[in-house]
């Protein structure tokens, strides 16, 4: 799985903004997520933002490397730090500083198979909830995403507070739903993964 | 007491308690001895428990991929924009900040004429010397009175006010929802209309929302005493005794349109009580001193932490349009600490900064 990353790479190397585009798509949301662990989210979209702009610029010297993602996380990193440091001034860092390779950052892995074991959990049921009537998931994410009240909710959706209330009880009984029926085999899979307390 | 007996998944999605400890494992410790507790007097809700967090994870993760996709459209335009207008200078950094400045002028420039159309409103003045403002915006607009009271808009309300308030009292007419901010004069109370329901104080800040269009007409307290009553009751002249019912800082009264009552409770959410005053809580090398007084200020909270261990600390964050536990956790995130909730008191305890 990890193959095709270095095989965007090369091709980056070599000229291709596509690929650079697959990479950059592949894996923001990785990137995005192990940022905002140290900082804000600004700041972390500009350094990613800034990350694969001197990527691109200096393509000819990216190095061949076993695993990119190690590359760019451990970049990300150290410009988010660089970022904080220069901040407000002129930037004047040696873009070349940024490649030299680093010794292994044993939370690398953790990373990497905490994202993707949230991944295989939550895929499933996510995409039934995408399944659900256009209201009843709406409804559902302002009330457990944005943590909206009903009396919001309902301003949104231009409702009564009650209707907002079966709006969400009904979301949720019908994604019980669906799960139920084909979420046991993950059910068995997860519980042996998921610290539950 | 609920009946846990009969708990389904589904109510347990529902309870807050249930959804808060799901979704911040171990941050509150008086909630996972609550549910561990609770896991062993019902050992057969297991799976009850086990599918309830993975809804909450699902619509969670849901939201989360979402709110990504969006930042990673909006990075990667921009990126898209940085490559395209940018050759490959000899001086990346300086062309590429020029760059970036000239784009922010130009979208200054832009948002301040927008801003400026949009705000604008419509301001009319009647035969009686009464004044309307209209706000038509997006944004909230402020009205200053004479007397030295304000009141911030909300959009789509409006508001009729004298243009000199009489001696005996000071009254205006709300549509739609506004944050008032009162001058204190005990001999002159200061009145709201807003549709059937009237607010009478004397020195005070507090919300009112009377949108013609809701069910509801709400008034809530952030300082001081409003005492509220009905339109009719206070016309009636010969009004109940029970018919006002008085607000204290964080209490509320929502009139119910259909069953015309006043029911009077605690606000639920210790909301951004002044919202309407759009606070940017954008923070850049901001010490956590001011940070946590922004965020005492803006809620109405004291947050308890040891100055002396975190004084070296400094936050680079943007806690716009976000729940404030949402903002206590991203920044015991950022400095590695954790906090508790104790009535109103937020408890932050963590290691500090080199």
């Amino acid at each position: 799985m990890f193959d095709e990353d270095e095989s965007l790479w090369l091709k980056i190397k070599s000229g291709d903004r596509e690929s650079l585009e697959m990479l950059y798509r592949k894996l923001f949301g990785m990137l995005y997520r192990y940022g905002t662990k140290f900082t804000s989210s600004k700041l972390v979209k500009d350094a990613i933002h800034d990350m694969f702009l001197d990527i691109w610029n200096y393509r000819e010297k990216l190095q061949p490397t076993t695993s990119v993602r190690y590359y760019l996380f451990t970049t990300l990193k150290r410009r988010i730090v660089l970022n904080n440091q220069n901040h407000r001034r002129f930037s004047t860092f040696n873009y070349k500083s940024d490649w030299i390779s680093v010794a292994a950052d044993s939370s690398h892995e953790e990373i990497i198979i905490e994202s993707e074991c949230d991944d295989a959990r939550t895929r499933k049921l996510r995409k039934y909830m995408q399944d659900l009537p256009p209201r009843q998931y709406e409804a559902l994410l302002m009330k457990f995403y944005n943590k909206l009240s009903y009396r919001e909710i309902a301003d949104k959706l231009d409702v009564n507070e009650q209707s907002a209330r079966n709006l969400v009880q009904r979301g949720l009984e019908l994604l019980r739903k669906y799960s139920q029926i084909t979420l046991l085999g993950l059910i068995l899979l997860c519980r042996t993964i998921d610290k539950v307390w | 007491m609920k009946d846990y007996n009969t708990y389904t998944a589904i109510d347990l999605v529902l309870d807050e308690r249930f959804e808060k400890w799901a979704r911040h494992p171990g941050m509150y410790p008086e909630l996972d001895q609550f549910w561990r507790a609770w896991t062993m007097q019902y050992p057969d809700k297991l799976e009850e428990v086990m599918e309830a967090k993975r809804l909450i994870g699902a619509i969670h993760g849901e939201g989360e991929s979402l709110q990504l996709r969006k930042e990673e459209d909006e990075v990667w335009n921009r990126l898209d924009h940085s490559l395209n207008t940018k050759p490959k200078a000899k001086l990346p950094f300086v062309s590429k900040k020029w760059m970036a400045a000239s784009v922010a002028v130009l979208t200054i420039a832009v948002l301040s004429l927008v801003v400026f159309f949009r705000e604008s409103g419509q301001t009319t003045q009647d035969d009686q010397d009464l004044i309307s403002v209209i706000n038509n915006g997006v944004t909230p607009k402020t009205v200053m009175f004479l007397d030295g009271s304000s009141v911030v808009l909300q959009p789509n309300s409006s508001l009729q006010y004298p243009r000199v308030f009489s001696e005996s009292a000071r009254e205006v007419t709300l549509n739609g929802e506004g944050f008032f901010e009162i001058a204190k004069e005990p001999t002159r109370p200061f009145y709201v209309y807003a549709d059937k329901v009237v607010a009478r104080v004397l020195g005070t800040s507090f919300i009112v929302r009377a949108f013609k269009n809701e069910p509801d007409i709400l008034v809530q307290v952030k300082t001081g005493k409003v005492s509220v009553q009905t339109v009719k009751e206070m016309k009636s002249k010969k009004a109940h005794p029970n018919s006002t019912v008085v607000l204290i800082p964080n209490q509320q009264v929502i009139y119910s349109r259909e069953e015309s009552t006043l029911s009077k409770s605690l606000i639920e959410n210790p909301a951004l009580i002044n919202s309407a005053v759009k606070r940017k809580f954008l923070f850049e090398d901001a010490p956590v001193k001011e940070v946590f007084e922004s965020l005492e200020e803006a809620y109405g909270v004291t947050i308890v932490y040891d100055e002396e261990i975190m004084k070296n600390c400094v936050l680079n964050v943007s806690l716009a349009d976000m729940p404030l536990y949402e903002k206590m956790r991203l920044i015991c995130k950022t400095l590695e600490a954790k906090y508790e909730i104790m009535d109103s008191q937020i408890v932050v305890t963590g290691p500090g900064c080199e």
